[in-house]
């Protein structure tokens, strides 16, 4: 006897998941970092940054507007941001929840097609790659957005120097990424064999 | 399986379940495949057929594969 674990209801169930998901990155991942650039909301200030050496607060007796404080990591805080140093404190993040949020989106119509029955078809085996190549690119591209804006904002002042240009690209992401695009060409088969049998009583 | 080609058996379901009395659902109930699907084998728009569906199928029907299928000799799907 044949036993079903997922029912129509836990694809509604995992839908409804995704939707909440959807909704939480598009609005604090997006649409909050996008209205505190813009001055509308309470603005990042602050970002953890790898020093150089241990931390002084050079032009923090004068009153400069950037401090660092700490030992090999530091918090780069900045007094009163300008919007390009808005700009560039969540341009990052902005980034990386705008992939995430089409991610979210693609697995949205994947759900979908489940619910329909029909999972092995050739947009999800798209849909999956697109997937698996977001992945990989918010994880090389995070690190490097991050590494990039950070100097950026230090360019010309006092902390300059103590803040190194290190890109903290973590392996996971990489790791995820290939296992979503085997699993992309698993689907790819799967459209395939079911193209084959398609006709088939 | 064969990329799409067009093929020249004939199904005879239609005649058999209207010569035994029987319907398309009650078939699908004694066969344990869907009337969706039977109803593809009977309208000549399957592709292929498992032998386990047929074996079911001659047993409902008390018939064998020749009445159920055929194959005209040119191959055209006419007799």
């Amino acid at each position: 006897m044949r036993i079903d674990y997922w029912s129509r209801i836990d694809d509604r169930a995992l839908e409804a998941l995704l939707g909440a998901a959807l909704a939480l990155v598009a609005l604090f991942g997006l649409l909050q970092p996008l209205f505190s650039v813009l001055g509308a909301g309470d603005p990042t200030t602050a970002r953890t940054v790898v020093i150089t050496q241990a931390a002084v607060t050079p032009g923090a007796a004068a009153g400069g507007d950037l401090t660092l404080t700490g030992t090999r990591q530091a918090e780069l805080a900045l007094r009163d941001p300008d919007i390009t140093q808005r700009i560039l404190l969540d341009t990052p993040g902005i980034l990386a929840s705008a992939l995430t949020l089409l991610a979210i989106f693609l697995l949205v119509r994947i759900v979908r097609t489940l619910r329909a029955g029909e999972p092995f078809v050739p947009p999800n085996a798209r849909r999956i790659r697109v997937i698996a190549a977001i992945v990989l690119v918010v994880g090389v591209l995070g690190p490097v957005a991050e590494a990039i804006t950070t100097q950026l904002l230090v360019r010309g002042s006092p902390v300059a120097e103590l803040v190194a240009f290190e890109m903290r690209i973590n392996a996971m992401p990489f790791v995820a990424g290939l296992l979503i695009a085997a699993l992309a060409e698993v689907f790819a088969r799967g459209t395939r064999l079911r193209q084959d049998t398609e006709g088939l009583v | 399986m064969p990329p799409t080609e067009e093929h020249g058996i004939q199904v005879h379901l239609e005649a058999l379940l209207a010569d035994r009395g029987m319907t398309l659902s009650e078939l699908a109930n004694q066969v344990g495949v869907t009337v969706v699907n039977l109803s593809i084998l009977k309208n000549g728009r399957a592709r292929a057929i498992r032998f386990s569906t047929l074996t079911a199928i001659c047993r409902a029907l008390e018939c064998q594969p020749g009445d159920l299928l055929s194959c005209p000799e040119d191959g055209t799907g006419r007799s």
